[in-house]
């Protein structure tokens, strides 16, 4: 008897940021994606090709200013970015960079 | 020519960094997630700065099983990389399970499993700047551009 190997269909990928037409399509398996996303300027996670959702940006709070903060397309910064889909919601946080100065 | 600056050479402060520390195979660092409750310090002794001590203590942390582990979620792919008076510290985005559930993360702390001789040493606190959650999904630690550590010489 001979076996058949079956190929999962590769998945399909866009982004839920009005104005971004990013797609991509990989293999199955992969669980996440993330994009540089053009009308945000960040790295953005894509969502299944048909889900319906959107992103909501949120911004950090006025203690936190000088912090290292990643800044969106506008230069203003982030704190995280809510993916909310009709079955749950995603969370990119955008890690701020903790800078040395050794001898400034 | 003359003289018109003290600073630390870019290789010394390459070679602390990589050659004989973070990026080495003898060290495993972590993105643990904690909430806004705890005053983080960044003047703690070194036991004072590791996680489940000092501030970092387990009941003030952000996780779920499966999903984003207690203790964190190893950073791999560490990587230097050097320009024109800077070293930063780069990795690859700590991502979740996919299914995680996660409520109020408000900063993380990157620390080192393989810290010696404080096992477990804080490396740096990342101030998220608002409390950050999901509900089934997703929860992916985005790493800037600039990295996580960088160095000005």
């Amino acid at each position: 008897m001979r076996g058949v190997l079956l190929t999962p269909a590769p998945k399909h990928w866009e982004c839920l940021t009005k104005g971004c037409e990013v797609t991509d399509v990989t293999a199955a398996t992969v669980v996440n994606r993330m994009h540089r996303c053009g009308p945000l300027g960040l790295d953005v996670p894509l969502v299944p090709a048909g889900t319906r959702g959107e992103n909501r940006l949120i911004r950090p709070g006025h203690t936190t200013a000088g912090q290292g903060h990643q800044v969106d397309a506008e230069g203003v910064p982030v704190a995280a970015l809510e993916t909310w889909r009709e079955d749950g919601q995603d969370c990119t946080v955008y890690l701020s960079t903790v800078t040395v100065g050794v001898n400034r | 020519m003359s003289v018109t600056q003290s600073f630390m050479h870019r290789a010394a402060a390459l070679d602390m960094l990589g050659t004989r520390g973070l990026t080495t195979t003898t060290h495993v660092l972590k993105l643990a997630l904690f909430t806004n409750a705890i005053t983080p310090d960044p003047d703690a002794s070194a036991a004072n700065s590791a996680y489940n001590a000092g501030q970092y203590l387990t009941a003030n942390e952000v996780y779920q099983a499966g999903q984003w582990a207690q203790g964190g979620v190893a950073i791999s792919g560490l990587a230097l990389s050097t320009g024109t008076r800077y070293v930063m510290l780069d990795a690859t985005d700590p991502v979740s399970g996919t299914n995680a559930t996660l409520s109020g993360a408000r900063c993380g702390l990157v620390y080192d499993t393989q810290a010696s001789p404080v096992t477990n040493q804080g490396l740096s606190l990342h101030n998220f700047g608002a409390d950050t959650g999901i509900t089934n999904g997703t929860y992916t630690a985005a790493i800037s551009a600039n990295g996580i550590l960088r160095a000005t010489v």
